[in-house]
């Protein structure tokens, strides 16, 4: 499919088929991405993709979850600066999306998770030719 | 620990609905009163059962249950409460190895919730710890309440009494009220109309109004029944019988006759009433601001005076408008002096004539803000438009010496105000007057039944504020040899015809391009 230049509001998402094609270790990216307290629950080369996660409060059970992203949302993005100004954008943005859950936000909206940034530098960051983190326009 | 229902604001303010045990409830609580129940305490109750009947729940029904744990075993068919799910009851359908290096070995449990269409997986037989665990403790991993009814009512105060009220006016063949307080209808005294022709006869003879209280030492009701219903029994019958009137007399409700009372006392006369006017407040130079002040105008959009010491008098000047409808402007200041506070109800107060020491009760009209009932008073004194009163408190509670400074006669130029045609014209007219006047504010009518007249077309026929202006300004600039008048003398005018403030008339004033001569006299 021929590149075609986003714009302000051309949804962007994770794709993770291009991880799978680009990336054989994105599960190391994802680590990356714990905290320090759930990278001190899980090792890096523990295999949690599809486990029963057990919720802490109700003792609930998720078939098939990942821990991982699991952790991530529940308790990585609860930490205060899981998402600050230090972060390299491109990071800043896949962090965003990990938190939500993969739901497809424009640039003008990833501009009110990360007001710091202007919506015009992020589609610069995630609407040029190289991809970061497998962030991607969403394809019908 | 769960978290209670009852404990969480959320719910008091959305999901919460009376039922029909509340509604019993309710009824029960006003049924065994002997008194009225204000819906406040109402709402206070229901908090309070609400939360006993969760607590009863909670230990009576769930003492003896099978409460969820993780770490235990259990078998299909089995009926468990889930605590974290509000102590939802679910049955175990089904049980597979639990798959998560992180827990080891363990299983999981498919259960369906009642009422839930989903079937959903829990842990059991959990080796890991976990915030369900028991760990033999035979008590119900209850939360102790952390609000008590009072500190619940104080957040949902608002929402929860307006779905009370909401529910109680909606079934009156169940509830009655009187203000705040609610009564059962079961337990209303019946009011026959001799009981009512005795409070008529009463207050008449009292010739000022009359405490429920006071009325019942001689309307005979059931004397067996507590004070307060049979207060409340009459007050509900008097309040639907046209001939009486609910006032407040120091701060107390008493009843009056409809028909003893000054007729703006009971509704607001037509030349007092003002709509409020959209204007540009900027306009107004220093001046100006300095002359609005000095009327005093009830309606004015100056500032308030900030809260403090009641004071010691008031002062105001009379303007056309009051001295035909027999009423005194409730400025800011005499509203403070009064004590009134923000209550809306028609007050009564006992006025005394400076001059004569008579007695007579003047009609406190918070919504039309002014004093009525001071028409004979105005008669008998002959007070000019532009007359300087004074009103302070006596010592007695509720009564206020009113006052004007007589002067030796003098002769004073008067405009004289009469209608031509469709306009307000003015002329000159030596006069002795022997009371203290604003001399600008000082004016004559001809015939009040002609400016009545021309009061009404200009209402007819929606006259803005600049027309009035233009029309009145040049007649009475035309009297002086400078062509100028004083702003104050323009407000007095043009409130012969339409209740105004001085603020839209200044500005209309400005907005017709005159021009400021200086001392507040202006100039077309």
């Amino acid at each position: 499919m021929p590149w075609k230049r986003p714009t302000l509001d051309t949804p962007f998402h994770i794709d993770w088929e291009w991880w799978r094609a680009n990336e054989s270790n994105y599960r190391f990216y994802l680590y990356e991405q714990l905290c320090d307290a759930c990278r001190e629950r899980y090792s890096v080369d523990e295999d949690v993709q599809a486990v029963d996660w057990i919720d802490p409060e109700t003792a609930e059970v998720t078939a098939d979850a990942d821990a991982w992203l699991i952790c991530l949302t529940k308790h990585c993005a609860q930490e205060p600066h899981y998402i600050s100004v230090d972060l390299p954008l491109a990071a800043a943005v896949f962090r965003v999306f990990l938190i939500n859950g993969n739901r497809p936000l424009t640039p003008r909206q990833l501009h009110d998770h990360l007001p710091w940034r202007d919506a015009r530098t992020i589609l610069r960051v995630i609407g040029s030719r190289k991809i970061h983190y497998g962030i991607r326009p969403v394809v019908d | 620990m769960i978290q209670r229902k009852t404990q969480d604001i959320a719910y008091w303010l959305d999901a919460y609905q009376i039922d029909d045990a509340d509604h019993e409830y309710i009824y029960d609580l006003l049924a065994e009163s002997d008194a009225p129940i204000p819906a406040r305490d109402l709402a206070l109750a229901i908090i309070r059962r609400r939360m006993e009947e969760e607590e009863r729940f909670l230990r009576e029904t769930l003492a003896q249950a099978n409460i969820y744990d993780p770490k235990e075993a259990y078998q299909v068919g089995d009926e468990i409460y889930f605590p974290a799910l509000g102590f939802r009851k679910g049955k175990v359908t089904a049980i597979r190895p639990g798959a998560n290096p992180e827990h080891g070995d363990f299983d999981v449990i498919t259960v369906a919730l009642e009422g839930a269409r989903k079937p959903r997986l829990f842990a059991a037989r959990l080796q890991t710890p976990h915030k369900l665990n028991r760990d033999g403790d035979t008590e119900l991993p209850l939360d102790k309440p952390l609000f008590t009814p009072e500190e619940i009512l104080a957040q949902v105060e608002d929402a929860l009494v307006a779905k009370i009220e909401a529910h109680l006016q909606a079934h009156t063949d169940f509830f009655v009220r009187a203000g705040n307080a609610w009564l059962t209808a079961d337990q209303l005294i019946p009011v026959n109309i001799g009981h009512l022709n005795i409070a008529e006869a009463l207050i008449e003879m009292e010739g000022k109004p009359v405490t429920t209280p006071k009325l019942l030492e001689q309307v005979e009701l059931e004397s067996d029944m507590p004070e307060s219903i049979r207060v409340f029994s009459l007050d509900m019958a008097l309040l639907h019988d046209e001939r009486f009137i609910p006032v407040s007399l120091n701060g107390q409700r008493a009843w009056f006759l409809r028909r003893l009372m000054p007729a703006a006392a009971v509704e607001i006369p037509d030349v007092l009433r003002y709509e409020p006017v959209a204007y540009d407040r900027s306009l107004l130079n220093v001046e100006l601001l300095q002359a609005e002040y000095q009327v005093q105008d009830e309606w004015s959009d100056a500032p308030e005076p900030e809260e403090g010491e009641v004071p010691a008098s008031a002062v105001f000047h009379l303007i056309y408008p009051h001295q035909v409808a027999g009423t005194m402007p409730l400025t800011p200041t005499i509203r403070r002096l009064l004590s009134l506070g923000s209550q809306d109800m028609v007050a009564a107060i006992t006025l005394v004539d400076g001059r004569w020491g008579d007695r007579f009760t003047g009609w406190v009209v918070p919504q039309g803000r002014y004093i009525a009932g001071l028409e004979h008073w105005y008669k008998e004194h002959k007070l000019p438009i532009g007359t300087k009163l004074y009103l302070q408190p006596t010592d007695q509670p509720g009564e206020y010496l009113l006052d004007f400074k007589p002067q030796r006669a003098k002769r004073h130029w008067v405009r004289l105000a009469t209608v031509q045609g469709r306009k307000l014209v003015f002329q000159t007219q030596q006069k002795a007057i022997n009371v203290e006047v604003d001399d600008q504010l000082l004016l004559s009518v001809g015939d009040p039944s002609a400016i009545d007249d021309l009061r009404q077309m200009v209402e007819l026929e929606g006259y803005s504020v600049e027309d009035l202006v233009a029309m009145i300004m040049p007649e009475l600039a035309r009297m002086s040899p400078q062509g100028t008048a004083h702003v104050k003398t323009l407000y007095s005018a043009v409130n012969l015809v339409r209740r105004l403030p001085p603020g839209p008339i200044f500005a209309a004033l400005v907005q017709i391009g005159a021009t400021d001569t200086g001392s507040g006299f202006w100039s077309l």
